[in-house]
Formats: C-alpha cells, structure tokens, sequence
C-alpha cells in the first residue's frame, strides 16, 4: 500500500486536490483495498457530517438569556452599593430621578439662559441636595450613568493638584453639566415645591423612587465649591472601586499636562476629544490608571500610551494593560494570540479571564520573554496592547 | 433591520435588538456549541454565555468584520473553555441522542436514504460524535464549523484569525484524525 495515497485520502474524498492528484487517486484505489475502503469511510463520513443531528433551541431560549443577564447585572450593582462613598451616588442618582419625575429639561441650560421656574434643572439638583442621609434610597440606577458616556469628568482634588504646580488650581471645578449636557454651569433656581410633576418618562432601570419632598422652594442656587473626597466619590466610574481611587485630571488638555504630554504634538482628533474618560491614580501603588471605558475607542488607546512622568507603569483599569514583546518574538506571539483572542480593537487584544490564563501559559511554554503591566480580572475580560520593542 | 442598525441598537444596550440577535444567531450558536461539546445541557449552556458575553462586549466589535464572524468566534473560544474546565473535571458526556428530560435531538433523515441507510447513518453518526469527542479543541472547532455547520474556507479563517492555507491543512490533518480514530474504534468494538 502506498502511505502517501493513504495519508492524504481525504484530500481526494472532499475534492481538495488537484485534478491530476484526483486522477491519480482514482488509479490508486482501483487496485488498492486498503486504501479504497478508507476512501469509502472517509465518504460515508462526509456524508454523514453534513447530516449531523442538531438541537432545536428551546421555545424560552432568549427569555432564559435575558433573565440571566438582568441576575448579572444586578449582581454587578449591588457589589457596587457594598462600597463606601455609594451615598454620594444614591445622593445624587436621587436627585436625578427627582429631577426626571418633576420634568426637568435639562436641555434649557443649554443656551446658558434662565431656567424655566416649573422645572429642576439636572444640574441644580446635584448643587442642591446636601448629601443624604442613611435612609437615603440606596439604590443606583444604571440610568445615572447613561451608557454612552459611562463617565463623567474627573476633578482633581486639591491635594493631588498641588503636585501639578503647572495646572492652575482655578481649572479644577466640578463641571457636572456635562453629565446631562456639553453647556457651563450656570446658576439657576430651583422650582417651587408646590409645583406639580409633569409626565416624563423615566429612566430605563431606574429603581429609586421619587422625593418631592426634599425639595425646598425658591432656593438660589450657585455651583457648590468642590470638595476632593466629594469629587472623588461622586466621579469615579461605578465599576472601579473609590476606596482605590484618586482623581487626577479629567479634560484632554489637564490629562496630558498632567501627565507630560505635549498637546500640541498630539493629532487634531485627540486634542479635540470628548472629555468622556479620565486619568486616576491609584494611591496603593502610585500607577496611573486610564479609564477602561476609554480602551474601545481610538482616544482611549492613545490615552493609554501616555507615558507617567513619575513611575513609567501604566494600568487600564480592571483586567487590562500592555504586554511588552521582543520584535524577534512577534509572529510566535500572533499566533499564539490568534488560538485565544475573541475580540480585537485597534491593537488591544481583549480574551476572556481563563483564555487570558491559557495564552500566558502557553507563552511562558513557548520560551517567549515578555514583560506584562496588567491588573488582574475580577473574572472578567482582559483586554491588553500589544507592544512591541 | 440591517446588521449596522442592529449593532448600533446593540452599542445602546436595545433588548430588543438583543432579542432579535438571540432569534437570528441562536440556532447557529447552539448547534457549533453543540457540535464541540457534544451535550445538549453544556451547549444550551455555553449559548446562553456567548449571548451574554455577546451583550456585554458589543463596544469591543469594531465592524471591520462581519457580526456573525464575531459572533462565531466568541462561540468557539467559549466553547474551548468549556472543554478545558471539563478535562480539568474529569467530566464525561453522554453522547446519546435525548438528554435527561427526553427532549429528543432532532436527527436530519435524507429523503433519499432506505430505512437501511438511516439506520447506517445514525450509526456512523453516533461513532462520528464519540470519535471528535476525543479529538483536540482545534481539530473540533474547524470540523465543526466547516463538515457539520457548512462554512467556507474563508469565512473560518475569518473566524479563527488564521490564514486559509492554515485552515485547509489543518481541517486535513483532523478529517484524517476523525478517519483513523472511528476506524480504531471499530477495531476495539467489533
């Protein structure tokens, strides 16, 4: 018996040869039994592959998806509302139901004019409220932080700012209008209390309920001067802990003189970005941290690459980073990334927690040196650049 | 709706849009779960998290390939974990044609096929099933995509992030595994 014939027999039985090879297998098995047998399995196989049984999805498939989902996403909220400084959401994602129920329209401040008396502006509201009490409705909406800008700007607190002695002290002042808006705060007066709510609809997922009460009327309002522990714990993003956090700058410019970046040498398109990211400090470690939510953007990989002129050590939030690799190793490292990767952004490789385990593994087996500047999941993806030396 | 429209639903955490991936995707998305992991309970299992990891991710697909070479992809690397949490288990499957609550697994009969044939086909589709069980996660995941689900060359390589040339020799390599070891089993069963 031939072993190349033998070897290579599914080539011929699924018609990935050449017309010639395909000729001279047919030679082949007319006189071979060994090898036209296997050719006959290989076929019946084929056959039977293309035929294979199949599952029908259950009739409740997307109700059992979607029921998981909303246990998990209400998991991932009430680890938020273990942690210290949630008050200060609760403070504010109640006034901003309030704000909603009563109609609130925001959407007056944009001109910077008066505010419609019948109405409690978004941003007044937060002014307003001094912080809650312990019978302060506890919960944190999802809505608060609505998913297409999922942070708010960063204030420096006034501590950590002093370091910086080239950002004047006078730029950091909370600038919470961007929440709602892209308009200045500007002072406004809060409506009567007697004032009926008119009909809005309500933020999806909310679940705090309405405080009319705590409204007082006629109350003049001006933009309350920033305390740092109020900057840190009513700004830092709902998945990173604020214990572990402190806000270091939050528009483009304060990032990168913060961080020693000329901006003048940055493209047009970062220097022109939405300051829907921020620059925190982790104060156990001293690693400046860059918001993950910035890491699926093309501004967020740019703000990653921003050097720390203090430590060098980079982190991107909870489960990602950069993994440095010798240009020598780059092809064994792609395919290497090519068996794991699920997802890929603009040369951040993002895995899930055990394939992540798997590549380091596999990468370590392999002999490939590499030097990683990662924070551990929390089970969660990993998401890291890729650096080549 | 078209993919883009849908995508963008997605990016805005639309449940609805969610809910109509789910009714385009599911059938698909089982069945490669299926296929690798040869369990009802573990595929509708691990469909279920490639849905959710699907929701939770949709920021990171950055529409420079097709949503459905996305989606295939997570549905193959979730797959892979499955497989590697039960080798680190020990766990073994029940390659049978119903699971616990009798829910029958739909067999596909060719109209063209005696009563004999069936019988044949099924057979051989039961040593099909016991032989890729054994075989390693990347001899599985291009049988799977491309004998029993049907992709292209291509589209796997698009999937799997490999060239074509690596996909083609590889789903040769393991069509030969899957001959070799259905014919070892014969061996040590007749």
């Amino acid at each position: 018996m031939n072993d190349m014939f033998y070897e290579n027999i599914d080539l011929y039985a699924y018609g990935d040869c050449t017309e010639q090879e395909a000729a001279l297998f047919e030679q082949h098995i007319k006189s071979c039994e060994k090898c036209r047998a296997e050719y006959e399995l290989a076929c019946s196989v084929k056959a039977a592959m293309c035929s294979m049984p199949r599952i029908t999805p259950p009739a409740d498939f997307s109700r059992q998806i979607n029921n998981r989902l909303d246990n998990e996403l209400k998991k991932k909220n009430s680890r938020r509302l273990l942690r210290p400084g949630y008050r200060r959401y609760s403070a504010a994602a109640a006034c901003l139901v309030l704000a909603a129920v009563l109609g609130a329209d925001g959407m007056k401040l944009i001109d910077g004019t008066r505010v419609d008396e019948t109405t409690l502006p978004f941003e007044a509201s937060l002014h307003t409220q001094a912080p809650q009490s312990d019978n302060a409705d506890e919960s944190t909406p999802e809505s608060v932080y609505p998913t297409e800008n999922p942070v708010t700007e960063y204030v420096l607190p006034s501590e950590t700012a002093s370091a910086y002695s080239d950002v004047p002290s006078s730029q950091f002042k909370p600038d919470t209008a961007r929440k709602a808006s892209s308009t200045p705060t500007a002072p406004v007066s809060a409506p009567a209390a007697s004032q009926q709510p008119t009909a809005v609809p309500q933020p999806e997922k909310t679940t705090a309920p309405v405080q009319q009460a705590s409204i007082a009327p006629e109350v003049s309002v001006e933009p309350e001067q920033d305390t740092a522990a109020d900057a840190a714990e009513t700004m830092i993003p709902s998945y990173m802990d604020p214990r572990d956090h402190v806000v270091l700058a939050s528009t483009v410019e304060r990032q990168y003189k913060t961080t020693g970046v000329n901006v003048e040498d940055l493209p047009v398109k970062e220097r022109n970005l939405a300051a829907e990211f921020a620059l925190l400090e982790n104060p156990r470690t001293g690693n400046i941290i860059a918001n993950p939510a910035t890491l699926s953007s093309l501004e967020g990989v740019e703000i990653a690459q921003i050097k720390d002129n203090r430590s060098g050590v980079h982190e991107y939030g909870i489960g990602s980073g950069s993994i440095l690799i010798s240009a020598k190793d780059k092809d064994a490292v792609d395919e290497i990334l090519e068996k794991y990767v699920f997802s890929e952004d603009n040369s951040y490789y993002y895995f899930t927690a055990d394939n992540f385990k798997y590549f380091i593994d596999e990468l370590n087996q392999t002999g490939i040196t590499y030097k990683e500047h990662l924070i551990p999941g929390e089970g969660s993806n990993v998401a890291f650049k890729l650096v080549v030396a | 709706m078209s993919e883009q429209e849908l995508v963008s639903l997605l990016k805005k955490g639309d449940r609805e849009a969610f809910d109509e991936l789910i009714k385009i995707y599911q059938s698909k998305v089982i069945n490669i779960a299926y296929g690798m992991l040869s369990d009802r309970e573990d595929a509708l299992d691990a469909s279920q998290e490639v849905f959710i990891k699907i929701y939770k991710s949709i920021d990171g697909f950055r529409e420079n390939s097709s949503l459905s070479t996305w989606i295939y992809r997570i549905a193959a690397n979730i797959c892979k974990d499955y497989l590697r949490k039960r080798q680190r288990t020990a766990k073994t499957v029940s390659i049978d044609n119903t699971d616990d609550e009798d829910n029958e697994i739909i067999t596909i009969a060719d109209s063209n096929d005696t009563p004999e044939e069936r019988i044949e086909k099924a057979e051989l589709q039961e040593e099909i099933k016991l032989a890729i069980n054994s075989l390693s996660e990347d001899y599985k995941t291009v049988l799977v995509f491309c004998d029993i689900e049907g992709m292209s060359y291509d589209e796997i390589a698009r999937i799997l992030k490999c060239p074509t040339g690596t996909v083609k020799s590889r789903l040769n390599r393991a069509r030969q595994a899957l001959r070799k070891k259905i014919s070892e089993n014969r061996e040590l069963f007749h």
